[in-house]
């Protein structure tokens, strides 16, 4: 029964590995940008759960719409101040470039976050916070099932936006060819800035669950190594891939701890993927599915 | 109804037309045709606002359109088949046609164009749901072409449509530029290394060498010029080479 209690926590953080690592995906797969500074808008939008709880006592949960508004705008900001001048540049260019940016952005990020709201750690403590449901003996985390909820809600609005909307198809088209794009009549630069946009605000979910969890300035950099793993091990640019990808990396994560203990955890990931790097660099799934 | 009017246009430093000028009248065919290099595609991507020249100017129904974006020109009603078809390749037939019909008013008339489209390539209806990277690449050149019509416009360009296509292909696709043109009144620029057959088509025809229009006809009297069978048709020398 322990290991599946074990198994029960892998999913769960799975679950929000997959909602950190989908933005990053949708950048890189649709624009080729890899915003490496993901973490750090994760975080900036758990501080943004934490202060509606502590003003205004908004649950996490509820505020996920606020949140997403709140993420959209500032993806479009920052698409438009600095990321929008790499688009003249080939994918390759625009991928070294967007590297170097967002490292800029996540210096800046963590320290304004650090001089706003200290460097100490926070979290948003609910009255269901630690509350389980109890299910022949495994315990099941409020909390946690709500991240499985939530990530596969999120999974599910994305493919059907993309799929079903046709805006949703332009930005697919983009994403396969963005010349032919343009000579169908598609606004190439306005899918761009809403596409960077949407990759920020798909991350307002993970950062309710964060806001939960533990937040610092300087954690952003661990969600963004989750993000950057997962997009690996799924395939770059398949988004279809990443939540899978994401309860794969929770289960391994959680079968080392129930083996071999917790402080090898994060050891546990990272062998993975080193692995795949070496032996399936085109990640464990096939394809661009999604894209 | 198109008029190219003296552009000179670049790649970086190197120019690469020298004042091209070229008209399409309503519902013409008009052929350009030339050697591997010779401008003919930049000619086309200056249209679509792909590449801006930097001198002269280009006039749709009499509409200035050389400093606008290229979705503000398809638009206006031109529409482009890009060189090597560009169809986006994980995406099925009928979302490849979607995609042709993204502008607002396509989009109001989406179901009847796609009946449309269905009729003139009966093959792409029963590829329907198949990613577009998997058609035959005349079935792939026949979406290229459906898909712009799509977008209903009012000037079609074509780019290189017959490269990597068998003779048979290659005819069929012909036979069936025409019945658009002849149906449906668009107007068509087309873009061919392919001479005897752009000409036998079009009814006006430009030549470019080295980005400069060195000879415009009707595309009848071309087919007969001296010149044109020396250099593209290899017809009275007999030396083999190809075009």
């Amino acid at each position: 029964m322990e290991i599946m209690q074990f198994a029960t926590y892998g999913l769960i953080n799975g679950a929000l590995y997959g909602m950190v690592a989908l933005g990053l995906s949708l950048a890189y797969g649709i624009m080729g940008y890899l915003n490496v500074a993901q973490g750090h808008f994760i975080i900036l939008g758990s501080y943004g759960t934490y202060w509606l709880f502590r003003l205004w006592g908004f649950d996490p949960f509820i505020s996920i719409p606020i949140l997403m508004v709140a993420l959209f705008v500032l993806g479009a900001i920052l698409y438009v101040a600095v990321y929008s001048w790499l688009l003249k540049f080939p994918v390759i260019d625009r991928l070294k470039s967007s590297l170097l940016i967002s490292f800029g952005l996540m210096l800046v990020f963590e320290n304004i976050a650090i001089l706003l709201w200290t460097a100490d750690e926070r979290a948003v403590t609910t009255s269901y916070s630690g509350k389980v449901i109890d299910l022949y003996g495994l315990r099941l985390p409020y909390i946690g099932l709500g991240t499985i909820v939530l990530a596969i809600i999120v999974v599910i609005a994305l493919h059907l936006f993309l799929n079903k909307t046709y805006f949703g198809k332009a930005i697919r088209a983009t994403a396969q060819d963005w010349e032919a794009s343009q000579l169908m009549g598609i606004n190439v630069a306005r899918t761009y800035l809403v596409s960077f946009a949407l990759s920020i605000l798909i991350a307002a979910p993970a950062a309710s669950v964060i806001s939960m969890r533990v937040i610092s300035p300087g954690i952003g950099v661990e969600w963004s190594n989750y993000g950057l793993v997962l997009v690996i091990l799924a395939g770059v640019g398949n988004i279809n891939a990443i939540l899978p990808a994401g309860f794969f990396l929770g289960l391994i994560e959680a079968m080392s701890v129930y083996l071999v203990g917790a402080p090898y955890m994060g050891m546990a990931g990272l062998v993975v993927f080193v692995l795949v790097l070496l032996f399936r660099p085109q990640g464990l799934f096939r394809g661009r599915a999604g894209l | 109804m198109l008029s190219v009017d003296h552009i000179d246009a670049y790649y970086g430093d190197l120019q690469v037309l020298w004042g091209v000028s070229l008209a399409v009248k309503e519902r013409e065919v008009v052929s350009l045709v030339g050697a591997n290099g010779a401008g003919k595609s930049t000619v086309l991507k200056a249209i679509s606002g792909m590449l801006k020249p930097r001198k002269g100017k280009i006039e749709f129904q009499n509409v200035r359109l050389d400093r606008e974006r290229p979705y503000k020109i398809v638009e206006m009603g031109i529409c482009m088949v890009p060189e090597g078809k560009r169809l986006f390749p994980d995406m099925s037939v009928l979302e490849n046609l979607e995609i042709g019909a993204y502008l607002s008013q396509a989009r109001r008339v989406k179901e009847k164009s796609l009946e449309w489209v269905y009729e003139i390539f009966p093959r792409l209806k029963e590829r329907t749901g198949q990613p577009a990277r998997t058609l035959s690449g005349g079935e792939q050149q026949m979406l290229a072409i459906g898909r712009a019509l799509m977008s209903l416009p009012k000037i079609l360009l074509l780019d290189e449509i017959t490269l990597g296509l068998s003779p048979l292909v290659v005819e069929n696709i012909f036979e069936v530029i025409k019945q658009i043109n002849e149906s449906s009144g668009i107007a068509i620029l087309l873009v061919e290394q392919n001479v005897v057959l752009a000409l036998e088509l079009a009814e006006t025809g430009y030549i470019i060498e080295n980005g400069r229009i060195v000879g415009q006809d009707n595309a009848k009297a071309l087919l007969e010029d001296e010149r044109v069978k020396d250099a593209y048709l290899g017809l009275p020398s007999g030396s083999g080479e190809a075009p």
